[in-house]
């Protein structure tokens, strides 16, 4: 029996390997057709898509300019109805102009300036979406005024108080220096941060969100092979979620969704009141005290769902999925807490703008100073105790509240990132292997 | 360098490392359909890589990384597959002509295929990276591992390929 020597074999398994070069012959332009095809074919997906954005937006343009013809002699509405129009046109010719690009693209050009082509289309796209967002809290009172009147012919004017709009707007100036002021400080803190990142893919539209992603593994997969080795960029790679935990992030994230709705639906109700009661001194402040309230736990539940998104495409890190998870549920925890420490005050707050909806009784009115009085210095206690209590449980705190408040996602979605976490630990490394 | 400088270098060196591709793609894969979707696949991840790729490094260990760690990845069933990628034969790489090098092989060379094909997928890289001629530093370099244990890994890998093909002798 003759053993099996590798280091004689070595000379065999070169001498195979020069005959396999000699037999392989490879087709570089196959190679470059190879590319183009994939890239023509992601960018016509694309393309599709930005045809149907821009006969949208032709046929909004349409309607838009039609409404300002036909409510030409009321000015309020054609005041409105013009701003919506201006960015309805800038948005088309943004989207003509990234159509033309990404049909004149030259496959034949060299990759890597296609590869800079397609980065200065993602960022054209992404100062179109930033100015949206930036201009939205200042103008989406005109969407709502100029949709209620064509479609229904429902006149909000008459029915809003004069103060909502210059309120309003003041308002929507405020969240414009908090979503500026907000964003650069998480820019600054987390330059790379994949979470960040995805959001704004997530804003820039799913074509480029699906080649953003797979650049974003590309870096990952090199970076861990430059930091950790390539085995630690092997299993990297390799991570997926494990089916029970998979199943239970699906779930997750569907209970969230549902959180999402609901606060969109409070938020709505609450604004819808506080048009209605906008020069009135006793409704406002409980209607704008829950509707901030309403629209901070839709922030919260915003990025709770991003950060239930599968850890990436084609397998992600999962540590790394599970430490992101686990910092979204703790500031939604923090913002929870502390609605349970204001809760006397949004309890009476609640009280009084059901009052006010359902009944038309103004308690402010109808209970009388003294009663408030009594009333506020036990709010007051109330708050200032849970509030000492909280300092003193810290994460502890009213956890069954917190997590009813979550809708029950708040546990599970740190049960969930625990276990990822920890299951990433146990991924064998070749140590164990050995 | 101009980009399209740049492409025709990394088509260059491609051309002289293909082997690589083949070599790897047969270690992983005992199916030839698998072995072409493999190539492309490392082709893929090769081509998007070069950008990052240190020139003046070795062309070949980079290479040789990457097609493993695609490779482990495709082995495991985890890598997305290629749907609109052109057929394999488009690269006018005759896989039927480097199937039939393999068929011509000697018993000890197409033993050392069959037991290879039996090691876990980290081990299989050792043992492709010491066929290929790295050094025990190279191999470490390239898995993440240290030297000591490359050394302890494939003094073991020996061990077992020699078990392995006394039992195989053994068995009538």
């Amino acid at each position: 029996m003759n053993p099996l020597d590798l280091d004689q074999l070595k000379g065999k398994w070169s001498a195979q390997s020069r005959e396999l070069d000699a037999q392989l012959t490879l087709d570089l332009d196959a190679v470059r057709r190879l590319q183009t095809a994939r890239t023509r074919s992601a960018l016509g997906w694309h393309r599709g898509g930005l045809l149907l954005q821009l006969l949208a937006g032709a046929a909004g343009i349409g309607v838009l300019a039609l409404f300002a013809l036909r409510h030409g002699g009321e000015w309020p509405y054609l005041l409105a109805a013009l701003p919506l129009l201006g960015l309805l046109i800038v948005h088309f010719i943004v989207d003509a102009r990234q159509w033309l690009a990404v049909k004149r693209i030259d496959y034949s050009a060299p990759v890597a300036q296609l590869r800079a082509t397609l980065d200065t289309l993602l960022q054209r796209r992404l100062r179109l979406v930033r100015g949206v967002i930036y201009v939205s809290p200042l103008i989406w009172w005109l969407m709502v005024m100029v949709t209620l009147k064509g479609l229904w012919n429902i006149d909000l004017l008459d029915w809003m108080h004069p103060s909502v709009l210059p309120i309003s707007a003041l308002a929507g100036v405020g969240v414009i220096v908090i979503i500026e002021l907000s964003s650069r400080a998480i820019a600054r803190r987390f330059p790379d941060a994949p979470a960040l990142r995805r959001f704004l893919d997530d804003l820039a539209g799913p074509t480029f969100q699906r080649a953003s992603e797979h650049v974003e593994s590309q870096l990952r997969f090199e970076r861990e092979i430059s930091e950790h080795g390539a085995q630690r960029a092997l299993h990297a790679r390799a991570q997926q979620l494990s089916e029970p935990l998979e199943t239970a992030r699906a779930g997750l994230q569907r209970r969230v969704s549902l959180g999402l709705w609901l606060a969109s639906v409070l938020i709505l109700c609450t604004g819808g009141f506080n048009a209605l009661h906008g020069g009135d001194a006793s409704a406002l402040p409980p209607g704008v005290l829950l509707h901030v309230s309403a629209i901070v736990w839709l922030i919260l539940s915003v990025r709770h769902r991003i950060a239930l998104g599968s850890p990436s495409p084609d397998g992600g890190d999962v540590h790394r999925w599970g430490e992101h998870l686990r910092s979204a549920v703790r500031a939604r925890r923090v913002v929870m807490q502390s609605y349970v420490v204001a809760s006397p005050l949004l309890v009476v707050a609640l009280v009084q703008v059901l009052s006010l909806a359902f009944a038309a009784i103004d308690l402010w009115q109808s209970l009388g100073l003294a009663v408030w009085l009594g009333l506020g210095a036990i709010v007051a206690i109330a708050i200032t105790l849970l509030f000492l209590r909280w300092r003193e449980r810290r994460d502890a705190f009213a956890t069954s509240a917190v997590d009813a408040l979550s809708l029950a996602t708040l546990e599970r979605s740190n049960r969930l990132a625990d276990a990822a976490i920890s299951a990433d630990g146990e991924v064998p490394r070749a140590r164990d292997a050995a | 360098m101009s980009t399209t400088h740049r492409d025709d270098a990394f088509l260059a060196q491609l051309q002289q490392h293909k082997a690589i591709l083949y070599k790897v793609a047969n270690a992983y894969c005992s199916r030839r359909e698998d072995r072409g979707d493999l190539i492309q696949e490392i082709l893929i991840e090769l081509w998007r890589a070069w950008p990052r790729f240190e020139r003046g490094g070795a062309f070949a260990g980079w290479m040789q990384r990457i097609a493993i760690n695609v490779a482990i990845s495709f082995f495991r069933g985890e890598s997305r597959r290629i749907r609109d990628a052109l057929p394999i034969e488009d690269f006018g790489m005759d896989l039927a002509a480097a199937d039939r090098v393999l068929d011509a092989e000697g018993d000890d060379l197409r033993a050392l295929h069959q037991l290879i094909a039996r090691l876990d997928d980290v081990n299989r890289a050792l043992i492709l990276l010491y066929l290929e001629g790295y050094s025990q530093d190279e191999t470490a370099a390239m898995l993440g591992l240290s030297a000591t244990n490359v050394a302890t890994r494939i003094q073991r890998i020996k061990q077992k390929l020699q078990r392995d093909y006394a039992a195989a002798e053994d068995t009538p």
